[in-house]
């Protein structure tokens, strides 16, 4: 037995060294002069930090991070509002159109944008939002896939319990607010966290609907700098993914006590 | 919540058929996004793909089936979609096998399970362009870990990306190294979920601890592991961030899978007539998939999705 738990804890080690070579490999780079980069060597001999300030020298990357924190904080915050609503009122009300709406979720879910961004893009170019911050962010404050998560989520709530609410007269916001959501805590971040890392590192529909510095998000700054640098200096273009990655991981950090404690993964129970 | 106007109960049957209506406003921000980003779109694609487009006009005339015809024709269009199939089998199979392994070690219970699990997520959260430059580095011929082992060893260098054998091996490599940790965590929630008196009934008949895994615990996580195939399928076709950094669908086209494909002839050719047709194939190749998963998951496997 004690023998099968040191090989389980070998085989867990070098699974997470793997896992971690290409991030320790990143954060060397990110550390190392241009000298030590071209040495050939595995471990540097001298680091230095000034690799940290070279990419806001070389492009507005202040400003990348602000269209990224602003896109992405205003996708995550209206999705969970709009889904939220969207779950209550498929579940909890007796809306008009909730069934339908239930089906138009599903066959949504079942269309990837990868297929349908050239729609949407003539659609954003007919209202003139092509390279706008509505371009960014209007076509995901409200999906199949947020609207079908909450439901799930929601669906843990027993609706006799909503019933006894209604029957004291509570207003569907005071249920909502005071019983839904606050028993959906873990379901509402889990959402917020994996639409906001999906989000923020997004490239292909930025990359679509903007072509300009100035709605330019994160993922496009650092393809557009590691073209600049040429591929040569490496450490610079280190040490803009150590900074563009430092965010999400801290977010995911805080958050994966939720994410992993259910939430996504317990609607698929073996 | 200090009011209890019990005595209106009764008068509210049938004033809820008329709340119904002012109801449906909880639905409305949400469907009115989906339905003009999402099923507009998908519904619109299917139009123009029957129409030859113009720079300024997507839909200048009506060509029929000329747009699916003109791909069939195409000596692109196979490629890319063998290309995608090749994405699709290589990360599938590996997120699932090692996706597996490490869930089924997590799953012991171990100390330090977290620490471990965490590592293995970690890479989920990395903007696929910084995981994409961070094995550029790792990959670049001359400095890069790679190839000051490979020297060390006295083994040649090698060009993985603008090499045509190593190029989509690559891509699958890196992408499967980004979403490793979700299908183990799919797969260790559905571990989790596994009866131990079925392992413990197995093992007390004699069974060893390689035929419990296969004939036990492989069959009650069954839906888990259909899960996981079907998303990493639908999952790989979509993938473009990190073609788009490290070979931009080279070399020699490699790496063009469908995604990039329609990515290229809308956006690069401005062919929007005969992207709109791929994205058409695309939508029907990940729709019967996801239907399948939906329509059949529960007979086949007893999901409760």
């Amino acid at each position: 037995m004690k023998k099968k738990t040191t090989s389980t804890y070998v085989l867990l080690t070098v699974a997470a060294v793997i896992m971690m070579i290409p991030i320790i490999w990143m954060i060397l780079g990110s550390l190392e002069p241009i000298g030590e980069l071209l040495s050939g060597r595995l471990i540097p001999n001298r680091f230095e930090l000034h690799n940290y300030a070279a990419p806001f020298a070389a492009q507005p990357f202040g400003l990348y991070f602000f269209n990224s924190f602003f896109t992405t904080g205003s996708i995550v915050l209206c999705q969970v509002v709009t889904s939220a609503f969207a779950a209550y009122g498929i579940l909890f009300t007796k809306a008009r159109g909730r069934n339908v709406s239930f089906v138009l979720v599903m066959i949504s879910l079942m269309i990837p944008i990868q297929a349908i961004f050239i729609p949407d893009y003539v659609i954003l170019g007919a209202v003139h939002w092509i390279n706008s911050y509505q371009a960014l962010i209007i076509p995901f404050i409200g999906t199949g896939f947020g609207i079908f998560f909450l439901r799930q989520a929601f669906m843990g709530i027993p609706t006799a319990l909503v019933e006894a609410m209604k029957v004291d007269g509570a207003s569907h916001w005071t249920i909502l607010t005071r019983l839904v959501l606050p028993n959906s805590k873990a379901s509402l971040i889990t959402l917020a966290i994996l639409n906001g890392v999906f989000h923020y590192g997004y490239l292909f529909w930025p990359l679509l609907v903007t072509d300009t510095e100035q709605y330019r998000v994160i993922p496009i700054g650092l393809s557009y700098l590691a073209a600049a640098e040429h591929q040569i200096t490496w450490n610079v273009i280190m040490a803009a993914s150590v900074m563009s990655v430092a965010p999400v991981v801290a977010v995911f950090l805080w958050g994966q006590r939720y994410l992993l404690k259910g939430g996504v993964f317990s609607g698929i129970k073996g | 919540m200090t009011r209890h106007p019990r005595s209106r109960v009764a008068a509210n049957r049938p004033v809820r058929i008329r709340h119904s209506r002012w109801e449906s406003l909880f639905l409305l921000p949400g469907l009115l996004t989906v339905g003009v980003f999402f099923l507009v779109p998908g519904a619109y694609v299917v139009y123009l793909s029957f129409f030859q487009s113009t720079i300024v006009n997507p839909a200048a005339a009506y060509v029929g089936g000329g747009n699916y015809r003109a791909l069939a024709q195409s000596a692109l269009f196979g490629p890319a979609i063998l290309h995608t199939l090749a994405l699709a089998v290589g990360v599938t199979t590996l997120v699932v096998v090692f996706g597996l392994l490490l869930a089924t070690l997590l799953d012991k219970g171990l100390r330090g399970t977290h620490i471990y699990r965490t590592i293995f997520f970690l890479p989920y959260v990395f903007p696929l362009v910084v995981s994409s430059l961070a094995f550029m580095w790792l990959l670049q011929p001359q400095f890069g870990a790679v190839d000051v082992v490979l020297q060390a060893l006295g083994l040649p260098s090698v060009s993985w990306l603008t090499n045509p054998h190593t190029a989509m091996l690559s891509i699958i490599i890196v992408t499967a190294w980004e979403f490793m940790g979700f299908y183990m965590l799919i797969f260790l929630s559905g571990l989790q979920g596994v009866d131990p008196n079925l392992q413990e009934a197995a093992r007390v008949d004699g069974a060893n601890s390689r035929a419990v895994f296969w004939k036990v615990t492989l069959p009650a996580i069954s839906p888990s592991l259909f899960f996981a195939l079907v998303f990493s399928v639908i999952q790989s076709f979509q993938a473009f961030d990190q073609i788009y950094e490290m070979t931009a669908g080279g070399p020699g086209g490699v790496t063009r899978t469908l995604t990039y494909y329609i990515y290229l002839q809308g956006f690069q050719f401005f062919n929007f007539g005969k992207a709109a047709s791929a994205s058409v194939v695309m939508m029907v190749l990940l729709g019967g998939i996801t239907f399948a998963q939906f329509a059949f998951g529960k007979r086949w496997v007893g999901s409760n999705l």
